[in-house]
């Protein structure tokens, strides 16, 4: 393939994946991610079939800022990165996710995409932009003569029947708080553990009884925005025994010596929406000693970072109480991130401050 | 260069990098700007001589009213300053197609393309009811043969604008007033920290605070704080002597006190930062000792740390109490100012005004 039967452009258009796809929309968080489509029909010589590659097609191009034909002010193009979710200022989800949508389906000789981001070291200003471009080729014709194709589709181009741009509009980084602060916030549900969902991967060390478990949720609060990572995270092993990040003791009586034993733990599994299964250790100290080692099966949904709590009563144990917290930095769907401080009850793990 | 070469103005456009390039929004508090690009093309006589240089063009430009084509009454010009961001909150992000352009099929040469950028701003003292105006064109320059050549892009000529929309400054308040709130929440009391572990120190617990625009869209991208309050020395210490001393009795002291570390920044993304705080124990600023502490701060908060240990204190010590509180003067990212008091009341920190 090259370029050598391409005669002239036909029609060339850049796009978004918006049901108006003159549009996109683009969190200034140093994350979030716009795809958008280039599509390019050639006329092609008389008796040839073939024009160039996607590749070349891609060497020709590039975009520019369609108000001035310039270089892009405010955007940069960047490789794919996992934070490309398609925000809808309006929430209506008028998306269209469909990469063979109607709008490329056959008109198009080549489709070339690009991800674009705004980094706040450009555009900590929130400015917007259109994007326009142009394509570029110079080389030979068979018969020795230049072949020089070119096409600006900018506003400031002559006139020329190719006018065509996207408008991507830029917003600030959206914050988050917990709950009963003016912002979006993040907080947590609680739900026992079904029979069916646990079971003793080992009995331990002590006389115990009337295990409970449950299983904590951090969410977003909100239909539209969802946790979609964090930091540190990790894929499912349920391999892995978790000790308990908090521990405390709850008094029944003295002799013999029973107490309530409660631990928390924090899995540190992704986010997503899937079962998993994980391992906690039910511990009354650092040591060693072990009043049970559990299996809890998870059914996380999306939008959800998952925490556990368990409760047993044990026989003749010394409880060292224990609280440390647990530090999260969250992420939205579109890269909007926030640092959560999360630490428990002897019931719930619970969010401390968000910020 | 000179304007010789100058028959006339070829196009001349103004917009503003918003989703409509024609509509800006300006908080009239002084310090807010509206970035206005202004992109002109000359006609000139002779394409392979300069036309004017890029001075000389700006000299050329006025901003004008595009209603009368009179000089603006309710805006001013000026260089570009701190506080030039987008302002677009709760205003559905309407992507307007742009205004036909000045791109004719005109054969004539024309010059290369001059762009700039200019800023306004506006205030109570230019502007008492905060009026909205339509900012255009206006230019002028003297030719080879000395006549005045005009051009405007105001109603009566060839039409280009910006609407600059104006705000009264945005007022914050304390929580439960009719403003949007700037709060103070505990972040995290669990910091961790270092200090000479030879000090007779119990119930050791530092802890974070966060001052905040307590809303998902304005936060604080700057502040000052009163002489002497932004300090590694506390601007609050109080004690209590819990534990007299005595014979066989070690003298205990429970000792609060409140800071403003220096390391605080604001705008600069999320940092983590080690600060050393002096616990001191009288006006002479003799202290007990000096610990460290671990801070995580997000963007758009200002960190208050707050100290709590009891303190068997050096023999020479006597406890002086100091209950200053901390003032501080913040802005939003459109220049929106306050000023905030904060205090420690025994348990904690709280806001005593906002205004």
């Amino acid at each position: 393939m090259s370029w050598d039967n391409v005669s002239s452009v036909y029609t060339i258009k850049i796009w978004t994946d918006y049901s108006d796809s003159t549009q996109g929309h683009l969190f200034v968080n140093d994350n979030h991610q716009l795809k958008l489509y280039v599509g390019i029909d050639f006329t092609l010589n008389a008796g040839t079939t073939e024009g160039p590659t996607d590749d070349e097609v891609r060497s020709a191009i590039t975009l520019i800022n369609n108000m001035d034909g310039g270089p892009l002010k405010y955007l940069t193009i960047v490789d794919e990165n996992s934070y490309t979710a398609v925000y809808d200022p309006y929430h209506t989800q008028a998306v269209d996710q469909d990469d063979t949508s109607n709008v490329d389906d056959g008109v198009y000789d080549n489709v070339i995409t690009y991800y674009v981001s705004s980094p706040l070291s450009v555009n900590a200003e929130t400015f917007s932009e259109s994007v326009a471009l142009t394509l570029e080729y110079h080389g030979t014709n068979p018969d020795g003569t230049a072949k020089d194709i070119f096409v600006d589709t900018s506003a400031v181009a002559d006139k020329g029947g190719f006018a065509t741009y996207v408008s991507v509009v830029c917003y600030p980084a959206k914050l988050y708080g917990n709950k009963g602060e003016n912002r979006t916030y993040i907080t947590y549900s609680s739900a026992e553990v079904a029979e069916d969902d646990c079971w003793d991967v080992d009995d331990g060390h002590y006389n115990h009884d009337n295990d409970q478990f449950h299983v904590i949720r951090f969410y977003i609060d909100d239909p539209y925005f969802k946790l979609f990572y964090f930091d540190g995270c990790t894929e499912q092993d349920s391999s892995v025994v978790h000790n308990p990040y908090y521990r405390y003791r709850e008094y029944i009586q003295g002799n013999p010596q029973y107490d309530h034993l409660y631990n928390a733990f924090f899995p540190n599994v992704e986010c997503g929406e899937f079962d998993f299964d994980t391992k906690i250790a039910v511990r009354p100290d650092d040591d060693g000693m072990i009043a049970v080692t559990e299996n809890i099966t998870v059914h996380q949904q999306q939008n959800q970072i998952t925490f556990l709590g368990a409760r047993t009563t044990v026989k003749s144990c010394d409880i060292i109480d224990k609280s440390t917290y647990v530090y999260l930095r969250v992420y939205d769907q579109f890269g909007n991130n926030a640092y959560v401080v999360a630490f428990s009850n002897a019931d719930d793990a619970l969010v401390k401050s968000v910020s | 260069m000179s304007w010789d070469n100058v028959t006339g103005v070829y196009s001349a456009k103004i917009w503003t990098d918003n989703p409509d390039t024609t509509q800006a929004y300006l908080f009239a508090n002084g310090n807010h700007q509206v970035k206005l690009t202004v992109r002109l093309i000359f006609s000139i006589t002779d394409a392979n001589q300069p036309g004017p240089t890029e001075d000389e063009c700006k000299a050329a430009v006025s901003l004008v009213d595009y209603q009368t084509g009179a000089d603006l009454s309710f805006l001013k010009v000026g260089d570009k300053g701190e506080y030039t961001y987008v302002y677009q909150e709760n205003r559905p992000a309407e992507v307007k197609p742009l205004s036909e352009m000045d791109n004719q099929m005109v054969t004539s040469a024309h010059s290369g393309s001059y762009e700039f950028d200019l800023y306004v701003s506006s205030d109570s003292t230019i502007n008492a009811n905060y009026a909205s105006e339509k900012v255009a064109l206006f230019i002028s320059f003297i030719d080879a043969s000395g006549t005045e050549i005009t051009y405007n892009t105001t109603s009566a000529g060839k039409p280009s604008y910006v609407a600059v929309n104006v705000y009264p400054p945005k007022k914050y308040g304390k929580s439960g007033s009719a403003s949007t709130p700037v709060v103070i929440k505990l972040k995290d009391d669990k910091l961790s920290y270092n200090y000479d572990y030879s000090h007779n120190v119990d119930d050791l617990t530092v802890s974070a605070w966060s001052l905040r625009i307590d809303d998902s869209y304005f936060r604080i991208v700057n502040f000052q704080a009163a002489s002497g309050v932004q300090s590694n020395e506390p601007f609050y210490r109080h004690g209590d002597n819990v534990a007299a001393g005595g014979i066989a009795y070690d003298e205990d002291w429970e000792t609060k006190e409140t800071f403003l570390p220096t390391e605080n920044k604001v705008n600069q993304g999320h940092l983590a930062y080690d600060s050393t705080l002096e616990i001191i124990y009288d006006d002479a600023e003799k202290y007990f000792f000096k610990i460290t502490v671990t801070v995580h701060q997000e963007a758009n908060e200002i960190i208050f740390i707050n100290f709590y240990a009891v303190i068997l204190p050096p023999s020479d010590s006597g406890f002086d109490n100091k209950t200053d509180t901390a003032s501080l003067s913040a802005y939003d990212q459109f220049g929106n100012k306050f000023t905030v008091e904060v205090s420690n009341n025994g348990s904690g920190l709280q806001i005593n005004n906002v205004t």
